[in-house]
């Protein structure tokens, strides 16, 4: 256990009545139970047990990637290929850096039928955008600004220290660079999705009845547009092109 | 006749005008050598650059080693020449079939693409066999000084080498010991090697020197004994170079020092290189056999060893099969035994160990190890292996049988006597460390499992409490840092306007106590500071125009202005000439300044 993860832990405690009573948010339980219990039924090779007390956790509000990770296995092992992908995206959306996430996302692309990439291109600017989250931004850019503010009061307690001042108002500069790029990163995000059907059309607007464009096969990967009502925008990423169209929303699978 | 004498001549006076200024001389360093020992042709260039490769012509029965290049630059009288000298070492064989005498033909030089031909050399060859009983001439001898005037001993060769096989016609494949003999009645100052004088497919094994004396010829040499162990790897006729070594000799000067200093005469240093004949070997093929699929020959025995003969399935049992014997293994490879079926056997790599003897050529054993897991319960025979080998002491061909064993399988139950499943197969064996590296191939992929920790903490995409809360203890403690600042800037530079009032008031009440001088400065100063209060300023660091001004900027009458003035030209007057301003004038001037703070109010 992390000490950031004991201080939170004690923040909350702390605060949980006073939250409770004052604000009456929910705050929930950590599903321990529930996370032992998967993690037995998938030992016990109960996969389809395994994916539903897997998703039953991904609807905790904080659920972490490593809930995802351990459904995308779960559902690789129901042979739901398409499921998997979708839920080894989104443990890559909340832990890029992963290894295991990457090597089982790679795993299980690599037996799929079409052939689109599972990631953007490499930005020379944005590089950053697909090894870190907007959560871990916003943390770099708390953190950031309160080490400078912290400088900046010793500054100011100590008015000979006048280079601490400078280092102060430096590091509040960074800080909101690095607010700035979370935020950018926060309503930017790419959500990524998978194709749960066997074969999937993609039309050329919403609605059966106007143009197939192309089909996909399940697990392909794809980057969502928009999304309205039964109908998904979805955007492929191949090694040179870009293709668009809209897919029934029950033909596909995209974790918030 | 007569036409041939003149085309002789204007030949001859041809080539003297062709050579005549060539930029080039040709030398030997010796005019007498025996047979196996080397004389050194030299081509100096003075000028200019060679453009083309130089050709020697070739010369029977005598061999010619690799070429050397030198320069040197040489300043005379401020004079700058330059000279480059090719060395080409050249080593008689054997005795000229005609004379002594060998002849070095003209060959063409070119320097800046001009050609030139050289003149023709020659050298008297002895042999060496002659020279050893002191009939010979023993070029080295004669290089060496040491043969004016002294004995037969001085023609014998100083330095000479043989070479000697303990096989000359060995069968492909069968070692044989090579030994270079290195004769030497002269102390060595230096021995290099000069150039390899190993036959192509040959593998050779060194197998070390050792010393010793020897007489030859009537004369005692130290010997110097390398020995090789050879494996000719194809048949047919082999050619082995000359063993060739540049020595450095010891010899006593020329000039030899007299009296006392002459026994400090240590000599001077004679480099010559010198070689062995070159050889002709015959390497024989083997014999045709159906049975033999390797060609391996010696004289070998084989062994086995099991860890275990009786196991259960799943367990592990190592085999372990050793070759040994007189010959080269190399070729034995790698062993694939047919062991029977519910026997999973995963081979090491093999062993190989050769060991050079002087006396038996070459000791080998080769070493192969399996680690067998049974799959099955039951008697398992391992069967047997042959090896086939051409024996050179029998001049035919031999056959080992090694029996592998019998292995016996239980089957494995569990407490219920459930018969439980074979177990999977043992890793082989580790590797040994040092050993060869083998590639790792996967077999198979598979998924990385899943996260079995706690609760996961980490990879939650929520708001960072913890930053939000150190980041406002931070703006916290940042307000009260500019606070305090703000405070203690105020506290220097100005105060507030009841603060200065009050000063101002207790300044007054305390003049009364005070010497009035001193009261009259701390009640101005007092004065000065309230009226800076009064405009936000710091009055005590204003000057008295400034504070005129203020004056004048609050609406005061003039007079106020004036009197404030005055006060200060008189303090100022006071402080520059003591006793200026007496005490009843100081009295005065504070309750003047009473008064004019009154009417700031």
């Amino acid at each position: 256990m992390s000490f950031s993860f004991f201080l939170e832990n004690q923040l909350r405690s702390f605060f949980r009545p006073f939250l409770a009573f004052v604000f009456a948010l929910p705050i929930q339980a950590a599903p321990e139970g529930k996370w032992l219990e998967a993690r037995q039924a998938y030992d016990k090779g109960e996969y389809p047990l395994a994916v539903s007390l897997y998703s039953e956790l991904t609807q905790q509000d904080d659920a972490s990637g490593y809930v995802y990770y351990n459904l995308g296995n779960s559902q690789y092992r129901s042979q739901h290929r398409g499921e998997a992908m979708a839920a080894y995206l989104a443990a890559r959306a909340r832990m890029p850096r992963n290894p295991d996430i990457k090597a089982n996302l790679k795993y299980v692309h690599g037996q799929g039928l079409d052939h689109v990439n599972i990631e953007r291109n490499p930005s020379i600017f944005f590089f950053w955008q697909s090894v870190v989250t907007s959560s871990e931004l916003y943390a770099g850019a708390l953190g950031v600004g309160a080490f400078s503010l912290l400088l900046l009061a010793m500054g100011w307690w100590l008015l000979t220290l006048s280079w601490l001042r400078t280092f102060g108002r430096v590091g509040i500069f960074c800080a909101l660079l690095v607010g700035a790029a979370a935020w950018r990163q926060e309503i930017r995000q790419d959500v990524w999705g998978a194709v749960v059907k066997t074969e999937a059309k993609v039309y050329s607007a919403p609605g059966a009845h106007n143009l197939v464009l192309f089909s996909l096969h399940e697990g392909a990967p794809f980057l969502r547009v928009q999304q309205t009502g039964e109908w998904t925008q979805i955007l492929l990423l191949e090694d040179t092109t870009e293709k668009i169209g809209w897919v029934a929303t029950s033909d596909i699978r995209v974790y918030p | 006749m007569q036409i041939r004498v003149y085309a002789f001549w204007i030949a001859l006076v041809g080539w003297t005008f062709a050579s005549y200024g060539a930029p080039f001389s040709l030398s030997l360093d010796s005019q007498e050598v025996s047979v196996g020992e080397a004389v050194t042709l030299t081509l100096s260039i003075t000028e200019g650059e060679l453009t083309q490769d130089i050709q020697l012509p070739r010369i029977p029965d005598v061999a010619q080693g690799g070429s050397g290049r030198s320069s040197s630059v040489t300043i005379v009288n401020g004079q700058i020449s330059r000279q480059i000298a090719y060395t080409f070492p050249l080593v008689p064989q054997k005795m000229p079939e005609k004379g002594k005498r060998v002849t070095i033909p003209s060959f063409v030089v070119e320097i800046d693409h001009k050609r030139y031909s050289t003149e023709p050399l020659s050298f008297v060859v002895t042999e060496p066999g002659a020279s050893i009983p002191g009939a010979g001439v023993g070029a080295e001898d004669h290089d060496a000084g040491a043969g004016a005037g002294e004995s037969a001993e001085g023609k014998a060769p100083a330095v000479f080498i043989q070479r000697e096989f303990s096989n000359p016609t060995p069968y492909e494949n069968e070692p044989m010991v090579s030994t270079v003999k290195i004769y030497h009645r002269v102390d060595l100052a230096k021995a290099e090697v000069a150039g390899d004088s190993k036959p192509p497919d040959m593998r050779v094994l060194t197998l070390g020197e050792d010393r010793g004396q020897e007489q030859m010829g009537g004369q005692v040499y130290q010997v110097i004994r390398l020995r090789e162990v050879w494996v000719p790897t194809k048949s047919g006729a082999l050619h082995v170079p000359s063993f060739r070594l540049q020595v450095g000799m010891m010899v006593p000067s020329q000039r030899r020092s007299q009296g006392l200093f002459g026994f400090f005469d240590q000599g001077r240093m004679v480099s010559k290189v010198v070689a062995s004949r070159e050889e002709d070997l015959s390497v024989r093929p083997l014999p045709k056999d159906p049975r033999d699929q390797l060609g391996l020959v010696g004289e070998f025995t084989g062994t086995v060893r099991l860890s275990t003969d009786h196991l259960k399935v799943g367990e592990t049992a190592t085999l372990t099969l050793k070759i040994e014997g007189r010959g080269a293994l190399d070729r034995l490879g790698k062993l694939s035994l047919p062991f029977p079926s519910g026997i999973r056997a995963y081979d090491d790599k093999p062993e190989i160990k050769e060991e050079a003897s002087a006396t038996k050529g070459l000791l080998s054993r080769s070493t192969f190890k399996f680690a067998l897991v049974p799959s099955q319960a039951g008697t398992f025979p391992l069967g047997e292996y042959r090896l086939v080998f051409f024996n050179p002491a029998k001049g035919a061909f031999s056959e080992i049988v090694v029996p592998l064993g019998t292995l016996t399988v239980d089957g494995s139950v569990d407490a219920n006597g459930v018969a439980m499943t074979a177990l999977p197969p043992a890793p082989p064996p580790a590797q040994k460390k040092g050993g060869e590296k083998q590639t790792v191939s996967a077999i198979s992929t598979d998924l990385v499992d899943i996260y079995r920790g706690e609760w996961p903490s980490e990879g939650k995409n929520r708001t960072p409490i913890v930053g939000l809360v150190a980041f406002f203890l931070s703006c916290l403690l940042y307000g009260g840092a500019r606070i305090r600042a703000f405070s203690r800037r105020r506290g220097k530079r100005g105060i507030s306007k009841a603060q200065a009032r009050k000063q101002f008031d207790a300044e007054v009440q305390r003049a009364a106590s005070l010497d009035p001088l001193l009261s009259a400065r701390k009640v101005y100063e007092a004065l000065r500071v309230y009226l800076g209060a009064l405009s936000g300023r710091y009055g005590a660091a204003l000057t008295g125009q400034e504070l005129e001004a203020l004056v004048k900027e609050r609406g005061l009458k003039p007079e106020v202005a004036a009197l404030l003035h005055e006060i200060a030209a008189r303090l100022e007057a006071d402080s520059f000439s003591p006793h200026a301003l007496q005490a009843e004038e100081a009295r005065q001037k504070v309750a003047q300044m009473v008064a004019l703070a009154k009417e700031m109010v």
